[in-house]
């Protein structure tokens, strides 16, 4: 059997990023050049199109981060090609041919990563599917070992990526002055009066944490020892003894991470959106998780609207929004 | 023991309400009507409901284990089965239990972990032109 065609005893691999890759040199790796069902193999890659419609990698549905890394999930094409010729080994038996030589052909350059056969036979027109699963960002370089083939090799940099899973994207805000009625009132730990409902009502800082006072300033609840006063139907309306109750004066909103922004923080289940990375939530924008909350569970994400009932009235719910994932910025 | 519900009330008072959160009706909302199936079936065969709605949302510095809980009371724009726009919002009170570690009942909201909604009544009350809500999500 003769060589394949092109340079020869070049040991070494030329790698090319992303798309559709076409290889036909360095050959042979090392050694004699070995050859099977009468010919050489050549290798074509191309990552798959998911079901968004590009070729970015996709999170799988109910993924969950492992060591705060997203499992990425990524199908490639890869066309057999016979040698010298370039024609589609088509109806091939890929186990036989590349999978179970002696050993796993194909790996990557993470110990971790998962690779799997998708299609067991190549297609007419040579070729057949595996997906890799990794949760390692930047590049992954998929390498083949058979020794049957040309050995080339396939290059991408992982960082964005599809939730397979859509989202239930609600919004929340803290209460605003301007929005209370009710006579203004001293209380422990402010300098300042303020209306009554808007610190002590069950819709005020009492109940919701934080608040933006009519000066600007933010007011954040501390502590209290006293119950709720609870009107006919039973229900908490406001508190029972004002003076048991501290609040203190703050610079914004506070989120499990740190201060949370209008137009910015998103809360998100910690276990689905890695703390202070970016997505691209549809209709949106550009969001970084920059809070939790025990009720945001799974593929549902928490927008951050701001203060006060106006922006609370001029949110629409989003019940199944595509969400990327865009990582961490520096 | 079952509390008694309240009359459709037909208020015409200002809709106050600050808004600390939002819930979907579908997924938040409908579960705790549902407690009370044949109220239920009335009021969905009677109006649409905006997917939208307001509730009161439990404070970060309030309670730790329940940060960014949603609780009633509910409010959400509907209008009646066939009509174009919405023209009302229904308030849905709730009486909520807030839970402790072992389960019971607690005053001590920096202490709960856990809350309970029963369905208690619901308020009906003209929508204020000021308050005319985004064209529903389809």
């Amino acid at each position: 059997m003769s060589s394949p065609p092109g340079p020869t005893g070049n040991a070494g691999t030329s790698w090319i990023d992303g798309g559709t890759m076409t290889r036909t040199r360095m050959w042979p790796p090392s050694g004699a050049p070995r050859c099977i069902v009468g010919g050489w193999v050549a290798l074509q890659y191309e990552v798959k199109t998911n079901a968004f419609g590009d070729k970015l990698p996709v999170i799988p549905a109910g993924a969950r981060l492992k060591h705060g890394k997203v499992l990425y999930r990524l199908d490639v094409n890869v066309k057999l090609l016979s040698l010298p010729d370039r024609l589609p080994l088509k109806d091939l038996a890929v186990p036989a041919l590349l999978w179970k030589v002696k050993y796993p052909v194909f790996k990557t350059n993470h110990k971790d990563d998962k690779i799997t056969l998708l299609t067991h036979k190549t297609g007419p027109d040579g070729t057949f599917s595996l997906r890799i699963e990794t949760r390692e960002t930047g590049d992954l370089r998929l390498i083949e070992t058979s020794g049957i083939t040309d050995g080339a090799g396939f290059q991408i940099s992982l960082k964005e990526a599809w939730y397979e899973d859509t989202f239930l994207i609600t919004g929340y805000n803290v209460c605003e002055e301007s929005d209370f009625s009710g006579p203004l009132v001293s209380a422990n730990g402010l300098g300042t009066k303020h209306k009554e409902d808007f610190l002590f009502s069950a819709t005020g800082v009492v109940m919701e944490g934080t608040g933006l006072a009519t000066g600007g300033q933010y007011i954040q609840f501390v502590s209290m020892t006293t119950t709720w006063h609870r009107n006919a139907h039973g229900n908490r309306d406001h508190i029972a003894d004002q003076s048991k109750v501290t609040f203190q004066n703050a610079n914004g909103v506070k989120g499990a991470y740190g201060p949370v922004t209008q137009g910015t923080s998103i809360a998100v289940d910690p276990t689905v959106i890695p703390k202070h990375s970016w997505v691209s939530i549809d209709t949106v924008g550009e969001r970084r998780a920059d809070d939790t909350g025990s009720a945001i569970v799974g593929a549902h994400i928490d927008n951050f609207l701001g203060a006060g009932k106006a922006v609370a009235d001029a949110w629409d719910n989003i019940d199944a929004a595509k969400v990327k994932y865009l990582g961490p910025r520096e | 023991m079952k509390r008694k519900f309240s009359l459709l009330l037909l208020l015409v008072i200002p809709l106050i309400g600050y808004a600390g959160g939002t819930v979907s009706f579908e997924k938040d909302v409908k579960p705790i009507l549902m407690q009370r199936p044949a109220f239920a079936k009335v009021l969905l065969d009677t109006f649409e409901f905006r997917n939208t709605v307001q509730a009161e949302t439990v404070g970060r510095e309030v309670s730790p284990a329940l940060a960014l809980t949603r609780i009633g009371p509910y409010r959400v724009f509907a209008k009646k089965k066939g009509e174009a726009e919405y023209s009302m919002v229904i308030q849905i009170n709730t009486t909520t239990h807030f839970l402790d570690r072992s389960g019971k009942e607690t005053k001590v909201l920096a202490k709960a972990v856990s809350l309970r909604e029963d369905f208690d009544s619901i308020e009906i009350d003209p929508l204020p032109e000021t308050a005319k809500p985004a064209p529903a999500t389809p």
